[in-house]
């Protein structure tokens, strides 16, 4: 698929720097090609994507969110579970189309930026970092509790309390390692997946069993509605930072093979798989454990199931499924901090020494240090539902963004826009994407919300005074 | 003689650019008559996108392809690629470009004893045909070589159907010798053949389990020896 070259972006920004994206010559299945016979290869197959995808989704919503969900809105936490999946489907259906069209890395600042103009591309593209950030902080707390939960199992007591130090220190691991470069990381992440995807999926079909009353002892089922449905909406807007992982899959897009077949397939696949892992996690949850008693436990509500089922070695092995999960999505955002700020300091929005990699170990080593300060100060922080509805607020803005970047660029669309997947349903999936969207971030936290909205303006003062006359909109 | 399998005959170097690699002398010596496609590759890691290896090495990866360009008298085609993966790179290049060999380099001083390892799984038609290439018009000497565990297993017949054919093609018979060796592994046997030689030419093995799980068995010798190692590529 040959892409013919557009108009190249223009201005500079302060300090006299100019956005740097030459068009490639073509785009082949397997590689990019670039004057002067230069490629990039794409390594990434469907799998890799899914792995993405899925990897990135599965730390929140199965080994943190369950125990917080039952003690907002009872059993009905599996609407709430089930409403943001349909809510990512919304987006991921419009991001898929716009990805394939646009197979770049960068995700949605990218698409955003070239239908929108600059204004909303530096807000969005800065404010993903920051959603990166407090996503990678929230995994991390995550992580603290589930190592704190395998000490205390193993009767390991610590004098001050574990859950800060250990997320600290899997924060400085996770930073340092990704400076040093992991050889075959992919390769592990996929395995990390896998695994945890078969620990989890033979918990589930035990724990279905024992729901339907086939196996284990019967229950007194609660009631399904015990808080009412506002509630429901709310809890809805808590754990979406469960759905975060999808967008993930956007920002290699400039890595996979076959873009236009696997980007859709990674993005719509990875969502409803997750999805479905949810709502059953929330059912088989509550079944075994009436939700309040599920809210006592909190974050590591799941262990406490499993030890219904399996007795301590169920634990165990939900534990362990929790280290992993909680790391690898750390792991997942940590990484993506510093592709998007590739993405955004390609276009001149911020400083070229920000994007800079070593060539000792070949990693952008500036913008994953740039990004492990302000982790670290966010766990410390250590608010849990803060830090995900911050996350998610930052987050939905930007897919709010992309349904009416589609939109937009569906309107007017430029010769360039030609792509390989196009949404179902048009207009009216992007247009409801959009609105649920915002409907989301209406139902958050007061707290979050102001946050949120401090940041945005944070990013739109830096484009007012470092990048106002750069100019990105409708060139590729 | 016309030679069918003279359709093929670009040589393919894969060279680590930006990693220190240089090329020895030998190597365009061993080589530069033919048609070149240099292909310089920088692997990086996962964590950075291959655009941003792109923007920040591309004119220092370009300047060092040119200069080891430079080496060789005959024409050379360069192609620059940032990747995460090199094997797929290699074999991705290998395909598009439609190369007869794929030469692992190793250093080499001058050309002048080629060690061909003969198997019954390679596609012979095509290793003589590059092995005449490369000798054409020099005074190379050639030992034909073949290694089993058994004497009954050596493939007698395939070496003379290819020293025959070399024959045909143009190379003097008495440049040609024949070697064999039984009860070693074969990678340690080319290993201890090639020492007394200059480089090794390899067909390629058919894909077979052992590959997969042992590794490329081009791939060991070229680790195992000192000179640089030339696969003839399979015809599909």
């Amino acid at each position: 698929m040959d892409e013919p070259v557009g108009p190249s972006p223009g201005g500079t920004n302060v300090e006299g720097d100019a956005p740097r994206t030459e068009p490639p010559v073509a785009d082949t299945d397997d590689a990019t090609v670039h004057e002067d016979g230069v490629e990039l290869e794409r390594t990434l197959g469907l799998s890799g994507g899914l792995a993405i995808g899925v990897g990135t989704m599965i730390g929140a919503g199965i080994f943190v969110f369950p125990g917080l969900a039952a003690a907002e809105a009872g059993p009905a936490a599996a609407f709430s579970f089930a409403l943001g999946a349909v809510v990512a489907l919304l987006v991921a259906l419009p991001a898929s189309e716009l990805a394939t069209a646009m197979p770049r890395s960068g995700g949605g600042y990218y698409y955003i930026s070239r239908a929108l103009g600059t204004l909303p591309g530096a807000v969005v593209g800065l404010s993903l970092w920051f959603g990166l950030v407090f996503a990678s902080a929230f995994y991390l707390v995550g992580f603290g509790e589930y190592a704190a939960a395998l000490l205390a199992e193993a009767g390991v007591s610590v004098g001050v309390d574990p859950v800060l130090w250990l997320a600290l220190v899997a924060g400085v691991g996770l930073t340092v390692l990704n400076v040093v470069g992991t050889e075959n990381a992919a390769k592990l992440q996929n395995g990390v997946v896998a695994l945890l995807l078969a620990i989890l999926v033979t918990f589930l079909l035990y724990g279905g069993l024992d729901a339907a009353g086939l196996v284990g002892e019967a229950s007194v089922p609660e009631e399904f509605v015990p808080k009412g449905w506002f509630p429901v909406l709310t809890t809805a807007a808590l754990v979406f930072t469960s759905y975060l992982g999808f967008a993930q899959v956007a920002t290699v897009a400039g890595e996979i093979r076959q873009p236009g077949r696997n980007l859709p397939l990674a993005m719509v696949g990875s969502v409803v798989a997750v999805g479905i892992l949810y709502v059953a996690t929330i059912l088989v949850s509550t079944s075994a454990i009436p939700s309040s008693r599920l809210a006592d436990f909190g974050e590591t509500a799941i262990v406490e199931v499993a030890r219904s089922f399996f007795g301590a070695p169920g634990a165990l092995a939900i534990l362990f499924a929790g280290l992993l999960a909680t790391v690898s999505s750390a792991n997942a955002s940590i990484l993506s901090t510093s592709r998007a700020v590739y993405a955004v300091g390609r276009d001149a929005l911020l400083p070229t020494f920000a994007s800079r990699i070593n060539l000792t170990y070949g990693t952008p080593h500036v913008a994953l240090g740039m990004a492990g300060g302000p982790i670290l100060v966010l766990v410390a922080v250590g608010e849990v539902e803060l830090l995900a509805e911050v996350a998610s607020f930052l987050h939905l803005l930007v897919y709010a963004l992309i349904c009416v970047a589609l939109l937009v660029l569906r309107r007017n669309p430029p010769d360039w826009y030609d792509p390989d997947f196009r949404v179902p349903g048009y207009p009216v999936v992007p247009v409801l994407g959009a609105i649920a969207s915002f409907a989301l971030i209406g139902f958050m936290n007061r707290a979050s919300q102001v946050i949120g909205l401090a940041l945005m303006v944070a990013c739109a003062g830096w484009y007012a005074y470092y990048a106002r006359d750069v100019t990105l909109k409708g060139v590729l | 003689m016309t030679d069918p399998d003279a359709a093929f005959e670009r040589v393919l170097l894969p060279v680590r650019i930006l990693a220190g690699d240089g090329l020895s002398p030998g190597v365009p010596a061993l080589v530069g008559h033919l048609p070149v496609l240099l292909l310089g590759y920088h692997v990086i890691p996962e964590q950075t996108p291959p655009d941003q290896a792109r923007q920040q090495f591309e004119d220092r990866a370009q300047g060092a392809l040119a200069d080891l360009a430079a080496a060789f008298e005959g024409p050379v085609e360069t192609r620059l690629v940032f990747t995460h993966d090199a094997e797929q790179t290699v074999d991705r290049v290998a395909e598009e470009a439609g190369v007869g060999a794929v030469l692992l380099p190793n250093p080499i001083a001058s050309p002048e004893r080629l060690l061909v390892t003969v198997h019954p799984d390679v596609d012979l038609g095509r290793l003589a045909s590059v092995v005449a290439r490369l000798c054409e018009g020099r005074d190379i000497s050639l030992t034909l070589f073949a290694a089993a565990e058994h004497e009954t297993d050596l493939p007698a017949a395939q070496l003379d159907a290819v020293r025959d054919r070399l024959v045909d093609l143009g190379i003097p018979a008495g440049a040609i010798r024949t070697e064999t060796r039984t009860g070693e592994p074969a990678v340690r046997a080319i290993a201890a053949a090639a020492l007394d030689h200059d480089a090794v030419v390899m067909g390629e093995r058919a894909p077979s389990w052992r590959e997969l799980v042992f590794g490329d068995v081009a791939e060991q010798v070229a680790a195992e020896t000192v000179g640089p190692v030339v696969v003839v590529r399979r015809r599909d």
